[in-house]
């Protein structure tokens, strides 16, 4: 079997609760309100691929998680993780995965040092000590922990509480990793030696991972890329092809000396960003190709400039934009 | 200048009950079940006193009537309280720092923590004893105006005394452990103790429950006023120190919180 | 599939995590007792304004012999210590910590709570009925001292039981504390935890003893002091063992509904 996951038409529904308001209306109690979390998501995943699951908040991503995970029942649709049923196979399937769950529900106990935790899941999972101490050792020198897993998980900064983390849902070798927002609120460095481990044990093992994330740098190395918006899947498809959505336009960055001729250049494109001498400008590949263009770099008003494909984050809001223009339709734009 | 804050720290209080009021009544159930919670302790003590009057002739010359009436202001004064200040909520607020938002504001802090950290859900207590009160009082009978007064008036202050006491070891609490679970537990203690007779604690016991965990001051000895158990003087003298306490207990809190440290970081 | 080993791991680290919590466990244990100790100074009063030697047939020795070993059995059934996290672990998605475990969610609950089972019953319980016992002058049979544990045993499955049944309600309720603490109420008011059932009417006490609040204190209470006679004690501990079956039946059932129903919050 190639696919790690294989979601088809997944539905999740939640009840939620509108309150009236005023005096008489808490007496009144409240309206009860079914809010559609997932609406008919499909999409696979490849062994040994690592998706980014991007979208909202909101979006339904996490939901998407804990149902791969088991935690939660899909209410209409079908879902295989690792060849399994993930909620009539919970126990059997929870041996195959490792989930982080961001700081939210951290698996570490709060008040023991993350080496009472790593020993734990190591009875938990039946890990041979020969196997414990290489991997553990192995991640210390990856992770940079040496200084940090004997200490009490409450002293820890959230960088090291996350990285520990991380090591509590790979030591057990799992086919797929499942993590969801691990990186919020995390400083560089961790992030970097996160997204690294990553890569290392995707080469080494052949582990699956999904992530769902809001940092931008989280999906710089990702094989694939599917988007949630209000429960729906709007985007899967790898980063070139999301770029391609986009690729009509190019950011030129022009930096004056006088400040007076940014007029005569700002109307050959859309002004993104304009301070003092600078102005940053949104524009159709074709337009560089064209006569003002090269009078411009020939203009001694014009002390420096920089022609950029858009960024990533930039895509991405770009994204949301045109999910808010167009409203979210059935299945994804690509793929 | 003094009156002039107290009116506007009460007319603050008056309005941040609608809110709290409308925020504990929003899960209708859950108030419900707070509140019925809350009348068990009566219950509890009804049942505890008929059982005992029903085997013996009773406790230290007090009457079926007299003990449920004790019972009743006992649990009635520690409803109030718990409607005032919750230990564990205010150090709750204070660790993580929701307190910070407490100093922001023009009002007194002991003042808005009163009207912020306790629950609703006593109100179940205070209405199940004040009918228990009126049950024995009626029964009990021969009871003079005045003193049932002055009783109030003395109920009152000892009340304060003791809310005040609860508020300064909370904050004490946070301060050096930055925990109070065990506060929970003195009130539920000083709750089931001031439900009968101090004497039966000895000496000791006696100036423990009216000096230490000051108890006795909202619910014996407003008790034994009433049914003329103890001299105007001496009520004048448990008054008196009822204010002594309030006073001292508002200057220690007022100066404890000068070591909060604030949430995050 | 877990074994033995990950039964081990998962005490293991709940037994030193709880240490982490030493100072708070110490303080609840000795209030516990304290709780129930405030009526030896209301019975010793009442016997000693009463002037008589017994009411009702029983001695003051007795009555505080009652409370001493009730404040020893309350540390294991005055509180459902399973329920603790479960408010948490339904409504914040604390359970999706438990539920990537290959072990089930129950049973990760118990070895949870049964730490601090553990030392309530070794530093509250044990001590007060070894003392009772060997020092109270009272005449414990070992047939006694046996139906005893086997009471305890009841009890404490039925008060972890009734305990997940209520927190399992956590993912239909707003909140389960206001319940869980009325039942405790309740318990404690019908099962003997405030007065001794033999005070109460016989038909009244009659009926009690046929509930499972009687299995909280009451009954335990009794057998070991002998009050209860040894045929009694035992029809109660397989009334005892109905209830605790019966219960046992309503969890699973509910769990397989609550387990559907989860709402684990998050986006």
């Amino acid at each position: 079997m190639n696919n790690a996951i294989i979601v088809d038409g997944v539905v999740k529904k939640f009840k939620t609760y509108e309150s009236y308001s005023g005096a008489a209306g808490a007496l009144f109690g409240r309206k009860k309100k079914i809010k559609t979390a997932l609406d008919g998501v499909s999409f696979k995943v490849k062994r040994g691929e690592i998706l980014a699951m991007l979208g909202r908040n909101g979006s339904g991503k996490s939901t998407l998680i804990k149902m791969l995970a088991g935690v939660l029942r899909a209410d209409g649709g079908a879902m295989t993780v690792l060849g399994l049923d993930p909620f009539k196979d919970r126990i059997r399937l929870a041996q195959q995965i490792g989930v982080v769950f961001g700081s939210t529900h951290p698996q570490l106990f709060w008040d023991l040092p993350p080496i009472d935790t790593f020993n734990y899941i190591k009875g938990m999972y039946g890990i041979s000590e020969s196997a414990f101490e290489r991997k553990l050792e192995r991640f210390i020198d990856m992770l940079s922990l040496k200084d940090v897993y004997k200490r009490q998980t409450r002293q820890l900064s959230l960088g090291e509480r996350m990285k520990c983390e991380f090591v509590c849902s790979n030591l057990h070798s799992p086919k797929l990793v499942l993590m969801d927002e691990p990186t919020v609120g995390v400083d560089l460095p961790s992030r970097m030696a996160i997204g690294d481990a990553v890569i290392e044990l995707r080469k080494e093992q052949k582990t699956t991972f999904v992530i769902t994330t809001h940092v931008v740098d989280d999906i710089a190395n990702v094989d694939r890329i599917v988007m949630l918006d209000h429960g729906k899947l709007v985007f899967d498809g790898s980063q070139e092809e999301m770029r391609s959505m986009f690729k009509k336009s190019v950011m030129v960055e022009l930096y004056f000396s006088d400040k007076r001729r940014i007029g005569r250049y700002a109307k050959y494109g859309k002004v993104v960003v304009s301070r003092d001498d600078y102005v940053k400008l949104e524009m159709g590949p074709e337009e560089i190709k064209r006569r003002w263009f090269t009078q411009m770099l020939n203009d001694d008003a014009v002390v420096d400039y920089r022609i950029n494909e858009p960024s990533l984050g930039f895509m991405l809001n770009q994204m949301y934009k045109k999910i808010d223009r167009d409203g979210v339709k059935d299945g994804a734009e690509n793929g | 200048m003094m009156l002039q804050s107290i009116r506007k720290n009460l007319k603050m209080f008056a309005v941040s009950q609608r809110y709290t009021w409308l925020s504990f009544l929003i899960y209708r159930g859950q108030a419900l079940s707070w509140a019925v919670v809350w009348m068990f302790s009566t219950a509890a003590s009804f049942v505890s006193i008929s059982v005992i009057y029903g085997v013996s002739p009773g406790i230290a010359g007090w009457s079926y009537y007299q003990m449920l009436a004790l019972a009743a202001l006992s649990n009635m004064a520690i409803g109030i309280v718990s409607y005032l200040i919750r230990p564990w909520d205010l150090i709750m607020l204070m660790r993580n720092g929701v307190f910070d938002q407490f100093l922001t504001k023009p009002y007194d802090p002991i003042a808005l923590i009163l009207s912020r950290s306790g629950t609703r859900a006593s109100i179940g207590g205070v209405i199940s004893s004040l009918a228990m009160l009126a049950y024995a009082l009626a029964n009990q009978g021969g009871i003079s105006m005045p003193a049932f007064m002055t009783a109030v008036l003395l109920f009152a202050l000892g009340t304060a005394a003791l809310t005040m006491f609860i508020v300064t070891i909370s904050i004490l609490s946070y301060v050096l452990f930055k925990s109070g679970n065990y506060i929970q537990w003195l009130i539920n203690i000083a709750g089931t103790t001031s439900n009968y007779p101090l004497q039966i604690y000895s000496i000791a016991g006696t100036v423990l429950l009216t000096v230490g965990l000051p108890v006795g001051l909202a619910a014996f000895y407003p008790a034994e006023l009433m049914f003329a158990k103890i001299s105007y003087p001496f009520t004048l003298g448990m008054a008196a120190l009822s204010i002594a306490l309030i006073m001292t207990f508002y200057r220690a809190s007022t100066y404890l919180l000068r070591f909060y440290t604030g949430g995050g970081g | 599939m877990a074994d033995v080993g990950a039964y081990a791991a998962a005490f293991k680290v709940n037994f030193k995590n709880m240490l982490a919590y030493k100072t708070d466990i110490a303080l609840d244990l000795t209030f516990t007792i304290l709780s129930s100790l405030i009526f030896v100074f209301v019975w010793a009063a009442v016997y000693y304004f009463s002037g008589a030697g017994t009411l009702d047939g029983f001695s003051l020795n007795g009555i505080i012999a009652y409370f001493i070993v009730l404040a020893g059995i309350s540390e294991v059934t005055g509180w459902p210590k399973i329920i603790n996290n479960m408010e948490e672990d339904m409504k914040e998605g604390g359970i999706a910590r438990f539920l990537i475990r290959p072990m089930n969610y129950t049973t990760q609950l118990l070895l949870e709570s049964l730490p601090v089972d553990i030392v309530f019953f070794t530093f509250g319980s044990l001590p007060i009925i070894v003392g009772v016992v060997a020092f109270g002058h009272l005449s414990v049979t070992p047939s006694a001292l046996a139906l005893f544990a086997a009471l305890m045993v009841i009890a404490y499955l039925m008060i972890n039981i009734i305990g997940f049944i209520i927190g399992s309600m956590a993912v239909y309720l707003t909140s389960v504390w206001g319940v869980a603490n009325a039942v405790t109420w309740l318990f404690s008011l019908a099962g003997g935890g405030v007065v001794p059932l033999f005070f109460l009417p016989d038909n009244i006490a009659r009926l009690l003893m046929l509930t499972p609040f009687a299995f909280m204190y009451y009954i335990p209470d009794t057998t070991l002091l002998g009050i209860m006679p040894a045929s009694a004690a035992l029809q109660s501990v397989m009334i005892g063992t109905l209830w605790v079956i019966a219960f046992a039946i309503m969890a699973s059932l509910l769990w397989r509904k609550v387990k559907r129903d989860i709402n684990s919050v998050g986006g």
